[in-house]
């Protein structure tokens, strides 16, 4: 049998294609939700401010994360905490039901316990 | 076709099949119980109607449970029927565990603090003791079993998804959860957060058809004029916060035992735990205040690393 070159550019698109597929999907793409009590509202990922409950709550976003800067549930925590980027991160306010989540197809764990 | 070219073909096709066959789960976010509960499930559209009737058996324990605390609270009435029996039955016996340093009733001292809502305050000196007294003396007492009852609850919630014989599910209110099933051909990766730093984790642990709770001091407190930390959990014999740890981590067979021992652990000293946890079958993993990690009863078989 002979192996022609039309043969081996075959082959080799036939590795590179799903290599190339395969290493372009580390986390899926990277989305930020606002939870607020029982709504998933998705937020897109690009500079912005958010004002909420008539300039009680702000969020701040940018094309990486969220946080929440200003809040005025008792303790503070969520403002605290800072931001939320990574897959699965969580950022809440549990006094006013609010929560930033950021969720990815791919997450590098199913849970985290606090 | 040559001979050759036709085996790379399906070699390839058989490799591309291979990441296919991965289920696709949903992740469904709401709130009950004071947190925010996620439900991870295979996606079906069957599983989407079973995520609302889960929340609706959340939501419908959560409500009787509330009902019956406010009211015992109010009344100053704390004989308890049904499922308040149960869980105040449990309690009793994390007093017996903690030599009654926890109790329901510690919520006599959490609320003069000003937990859960706020506002927030430092009792006096005379008044915690005063407190302490009445809780010894079961005398003008608040009561709150949330230690371990959004566990029981969750665990509750978790026999439903058993009864509508689902195989793979993850429960998880606020770090109490539970892990049914495998996630596919894997068990369930859970990190165990650091109280300080929100990229680096305590642990980081595979788990299947077993439970997880963790109690620490840095998700419900509030900082003091002179920077003192405050959080939820008090010691009824001391009403102030036990100092031992800052996170306490425990795996049970139930989200209710995981619970209820994450918060009794809480209160005790490590060679307390060590020797309980031995007896109890549940591994434990402990954080304190100089940055030492503990692992005990067998915490580490849990560890992919």
């Amino acid at each position: 049998m002979k192996i022609t070159k039309f043969d081996i550019i075959v082959i080799c698109l036939l590795i590179i294609i799903p290599l190339f597929y395969i290493a372009h999907q580390p986390n899926g793409n990277k989305k930020l939700f606002l939870i607020s009590g029982n709504e998933k509202k998705e937020i897109q990922l690009k500079d912005q401010i958010i004002k909420l409950n008539n300039g009680d709550v702000v969020i701040e976003v940018t094309k990486d994360g969220a946080r929440f800067i200003e809040n005025n549930c008792p303790g503070n925590i969520c403002v605290k905490t800072g931001w939320a980027e990574r897959c699965g991160q969580t950022v809440a306010c549990v006094p006013n039901r609010l929560a930033l989540v950021i969720e990815c197809e791919k997450e590098a764990f199913d849970a985290v316990s606090r | 076709m040559s001979k050759l070219f036709s085996t790379a073909f399906y070699i390839i096709l058989a490799l591309s099949l291979v990441g296919c066959g991965e289920e696709k789960y949903q992740t469904e976010r709401f709130y009950n119980m004071g947190t925010f509960v996620s439900l991870t499930l295979p996606k079906t559209k069957k599983n989407k109607k079973l995520t609302i009737d889960v929340r609706g058996r959340i939501q419908e324990l959560e409500n009787i449970i509330k009902k019956a605390t406010d009211k015992a609270n109010e009344d100053k009435q704390f004989c308890f029927e049904g499922i308040m029996n149960d869980l105040h039955e449990t309690g009793i016996k994390y007093a017996e565990l903690t030599d009654e340093r926890f109790s329901i009733y510690a919520y006599t001292i959490a609320k003069e603090y000003g937990f859960h809502e706020g506002p927030y305050r430092v009792p006096s000196e005379t008044r915690i003791k005063q407190l302490t007294k009445n809780i010894n003396n079961l005398y003008d007492l608040q009561m709150d079993m949330g230690a371990y009852a959004k566990g029981y609850i969750v665990d509750k919630a978790t026999d439903l998804l058993k009864e509508k014989n689902v195989k793979s599910a993850m429960l998880n209110a606020g770090g109490d959860l539970y892990a049914l099933g495998k996630k596919g051909d894997r068990k369930w990766r859970v990190a165990i957060k650091h109280p300080d730093f929100h990229d680096k984790f305590l642990s980081i642990i595979d788990i299947e058809n077993i439970a997880l709770a963790t109690s620490g001091d840095y998700e419900r407190f509030f900082k003091t004029d002179e920077g003192e930390r405050i959080f939820h959990i008090f010691d009824s014999t001391t009403g102030k916060n036990p100092q031992y740890h800052r996170s306490v981590s425990v795996i049970a067979d139930t989200v209710e035992e995981a619970d209820g021992l994450a918060t009794s652990f809480f209160l005790m000293p490590i060679d307390e735990i060590a020797k309980k946890c031995l007896e109890l079958k549940t591994p434990v993993l402990l954080y304190n205040k100089d940055d030492e990690t503990t692992k005990l009863c067998g915490w580490e078989k849990f560890e992919n690393n």
